[in-house]
């Protein structure tokens, strides 16, 4: 890769106490790369994050930000890096205004035509008080005080998860200007949609652990390809093949559904190609395929054969 | 109708005494130890004729009554009226106290961490929160007067009787429902627990002081203050049930108001709206100025508060000059000319008293001020600071400094509302210098105690609210070391005991620096312990 590396994480490892929040967690980051973090519930994306940012310090391994140790030198990394936290709290009494422009100072920005226009966008009463925000709301003060900034990293960590759709699209747009502009962006979220049209690269964790990263185009050939096909022949044999999984057959219209291996789909091709098909329907992974594939192991067996 | 509105009140006292049984025990502990304790203590420490007469003499000077209660003229003094004369206000102002914080934790707390919303929607009725927070404090000042009273009759005082010890026991139990009532009353005024707390507090004190001013002036009217009732009593001597009467009247008044504002409000709401307001603030620039704005209502609350309370000491200071003049005995020792001096000597040995008053309510202050830090890390505001080229050092400081500074001007407006409250009154005013003597004594010991809670903090959060703890220590063995005639070595235990004979003597200057050396070292650690943490204190 030409572009230069802004987030490295290296073996990092995270104890609270005795229980061990994350167990070893490597992630790469560059300029104008969008990085998709996923993964389920108490995963540790969250964990990950508040290190990355310096506030929880590595038990072992190391997180560098810009080649910088990002525990130790906290300050100089963030004044080039914005963040939107999960759960936003505001402080009470403060409106809504007033703690964007604050936020801004504090990362030492100014409030400009962008916050103007990003309020409006957003559609964000700026005169309420803070204790009045719905969850939307205050998530969309978070984020438009960091999407108004002039930084080189973004760092959300599930920031449309209050959002309505509208609010959401307006997020995506602003994602891909960032992306545009050549900035380097970490997207924790559990809307794969969003991941799947917004990010280059993605991670996936569970359990501490990043058990599959890589661009979502190579990651897509580890799954599978469902293929639905229509045909007056008995295509039961199929089921046997290698690399054949979740066989079905729709009786009154000899209609035949089943899910592929994507290493396996020549060989399946070419047996479908010596039958006489009325039609067939390829569908390529989606991201859903994958993160249910990487969140149900260890629940269901079935799932596990593929090596 | 009414079955639902208390549906599931069962359920709730459970949960409530399943997370507050420590907070429960230890005041329980404490209480209980207090009263029985000092019912078995009090034929020891003052055993003899002399002793006696002593005590009882020391309990009947104005700054004494000021502070413990009034003592019957009556000549027959027994242990047990010693002993129900120093008690029942003191211990009836702990129980309120113990009582009140319990009452909203329980209603306001739970609504904060949004318990109440999560059970709410489930079968629970809308007065149920009320019912078991005050099923909770029934169950400690139950459990508080049965075991009192068992104490006492054990203890068997000379001159105690059973009706008295009963007595005793009820009305500080009563004090005790009556304040946690109050508690859960001003728990539907505000949306912030906080706020409550300052509230039911504020009443508790107002409640003391106004009993102080009338006790110095004329005990007969001290009805009108809820912690002057207890006295009415006349424990042991009149055995006057009346009081109890009129507590549990209280509770049922203070109960059903509460209830008719809770069933008016909003869920997570005050009955006060919030208002939408400007949407750009020159002042906000940072933590300290994002701390400052916050805490707005409490400066401004906890100053005037500490203004007052200097006051009304203060304006009790003519009667005691006025008492010592009239005294036959005073007037055949000492000289026309050298009286003036007496008296002084004798109010600034009050002052001695009443500067540890304002040294704690300065301190208390800068102790909850630290911890905020704390708090506002757990709450994930400071979570939106360090993600900005905010440094630790930057927050640490701006929390500390705003939380010692703080301290200081707590401190320091209760010794201007003490200044002005005796000049006012005061025929020869006091000199100013006595007054600024107190505060560059106490400056340092405050300073030492609100570090000390940081260190806590950063060190070992757990256990942070032991700064608290030590200044509520520090206060009882200054307030009452005359009377327990406790050793020196165990007032220096406590930072206060370092400047104990302030105002009557100026502080030395060895003893001021040695005190900001411990400071400045003290903040090192602080910060160095911080440096080291998690930001949000796991
Ligand atoms: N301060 C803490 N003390 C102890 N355990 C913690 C702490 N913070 C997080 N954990 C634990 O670490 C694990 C990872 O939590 P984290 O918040 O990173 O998850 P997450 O992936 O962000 O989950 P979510 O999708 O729900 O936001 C969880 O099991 C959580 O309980
Ligand atoms: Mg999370």
């Amino acid at each position: 890769m030409a572009a230069t590396e802004v987030l490295t994480v290296n073996h990092l490892q995270k104890k609270f106490g005795k229980f061990t929040a994350l167990r070893e967690i490597n992630l790469t980051l560059h300029a104008g790369e969008v990085l998709g973090f996923i993964g389920p519930n108490g995963a540790g994306k969250s964990t990950t994050i508040r290190t990355i940012l310096g506030m929880l310090r590595p038990t072992a391994g190391t997180v560098q930000v810009f080649g910088q140790d990002a525990w130790r030198d906290a300050v100089t990394i963030h004044r080039r890096l914005a963040y939107v936290p999960g759960d936003v709290y505001l402080w009470p009494n403060f409106t809504g205004g007033q703690t964007i422009d604050l936020l801004l100072k504090m990362s030492g920005q100014q409030h400009n035509a962008k916050t103007d226009d990003l309020i409006q966008k957003f559609a964000l009463d700026p005169s309420k008080k803070n204790q009045t925000y719905s969850k939307g709301n205050r998530q969309k003060i978070a984020l438009i005080a960091a999407l108004s900034s002039d930084v080189e990293v973004y760092i959300f960590d599930e920031p449309t998860s209050g959002l309505d759709p509208l609010n959401e699209i307006v997020f995506q747009q602003e994602i891909s200007r960032l992306k545009a502009a050549g900035k380097a962006i970490l997207l924790s979220s559990h809307i794969l949609s969003e991941v799947e049209k917004t990010c280059d690269t993605i991670a996936i964790i569970r359990e501490g652990r990043i058990i599959e990263a890589g661009q979502l185009t190579e990651l897509q050939h580890l799954t599978r390809i469902n293929v639905t096909v229509t045909t007056d022949q008995d295509l039961t044999a199929l089921s046997k093949l290698p690399g054949v999984h979740q066989f079905q057959q729709h009786q009154p219209a000899g209609q035949y559904n089943f899910a592929v291996d994507s290493d396996a789909l020549q060989t399946v091709l070419q047996t479908l190609a010596a039958q006489k098909l009325t039609s067939i329907q390829i569908a390529p992974p989606t991201l859903e395929d994958l993160f249910l594939r990487y969140y149900d192991q260890g629940r269901s067996a079935e799932v596990t054969t593929h090596a | 109708m009414l079955k639902e509105n208390f549906a599931q009140t069962g359920a709730l006292l459970k949960i409530n005494l399943r997370r507050d049984w420590v907070k429960l025990l230890t005041w329980f502990l404490i209480l209980v130890g207090l009263l029985v304790g000092y019912a078995y203590k009090i034929g020891t420490l003052f055993s003899g004729e002399k002793a006696m007469a002593t005590l009882v003499a020391t309990l009947r000077t104005p700054a004494m009554i000021a502070i413990m209660g009034y003592i019957p003229d009556q000549p027959a003094i027994t242990e047990a009226i010693i002993y129900s004369s120093e008690m029942v206000v003191f211990m009836s102002l702990f129980a309120g106290l113990a009582s009140l914080l319990i009452s909203v934790g329980a209603t306001r707390g739970a609504e904060e961490e949004g318990l109440v919303e999560l059970l709410r929607a489930k079968a629970v009725g809308q007065q149920a929160f009320i019912a078991a927070a005050w099923l909770e404090n029934l169950l400690l000042n139950g459990l508080l007067f049965l075991t009192t009273g068992v104490g006492l009759q054990f203890a068997a005082m000379t001159g105690a009787n059973a009706a008295g010890n009963w007595l005793l026991a009820a009305l500080i139990a009563g004090s005790g429902l009556v304040f946690g009532s109050i508690g859960i009353l001003a728990a539907q005024l505000t949306r912030e627990g906080r706020t409550a707390t300052s509230y039911s507090l504020a009443a508790l004190g107002l409640a003391y002081l106004l009993r102080m001013v009338i006790d110095v002036r004329n005990h007969q009217y001290n009805w009108w203050s809820l912690l002057g009732w207890p006295e009415q009593a006349g424990v042991y001597y009149h055995n006057n049930w009346w009081p109890v009467v009129w507590q549990l009247l209280a509770i049922v008044v203070v109960l059903v108001a509460a209830m008719v504002l809770n069933a008016q409000r909003d869920l997570n709401g005050g009955l006060i709206a919030v208002r939408a307001g400007k949407t750009t603030s020159r002042f906000l620039r940072g933590p300290l100025t994002a701390l400052i704005k916050t805490d707005q209502r409490s400066f401004w609350a906890w100053l005037i508060g500490a203004v007052v309370i200097g006051m009304m000491y203060g304006s009790i200071f003519n009667h005691i000059s006025a008492i010592i003049a009239a005294n036959p005995l005073m007037q055949q020792i000492v000289s026309a000319g050298r009286q003036q001096q007496a008296v002084t000597q004798l109010i600034l040995n009050f002052m001695t008293l009443l500067s540890v008053v304002m040294a704690v309510l300065g301190t208390i202050r800068g102790q909850m001020l630290a911890n905020h830090l704390y708090l506002d890390a757990r709450q994930g505001y400071l979570e939106l600071y360090f993600a900005r080229p905010v440094s630790r050092l930057r927050v640490f400081s701006s929390y500390l400094g705003w939380a010692i500074l703080n301290a200081w001007l707590v401190l320091a407006a209760g010794i201007l509302g003490l200044y002005l409250g005796s000049a006012a009154v005061m025929k020869q005013p006091l000199a100013l210098k006595y007054f600024i003597r107190i505060f560059s004594g106490y400056f340092g010991p405050v300073a030492v105690l609100v570090i000390f809670s940081a260190l806590l903090l950063t060190w070992a959060p757990r256990w942070r609210q032991l700064g608290l703890v030590y200044t509520g220590i520090g206060f009882g063995i200054m307030y009452f070391h005359s009377l327990l005639k406790l050793p020196t070595w165990v007032m220096e235990l406590v930072p206060y005991g370092w400047v104990r004979q302030v105002p009557v003597k100026t502080v030395s200057g060895a003893t001021i620096l040695s005190m900001i050396v411990i400071s400045l070292v003290g903040l090192g650690l602080a910060y160095w312990g911080y440096r080291q943490r998690d930001q949000n204190f796991n």
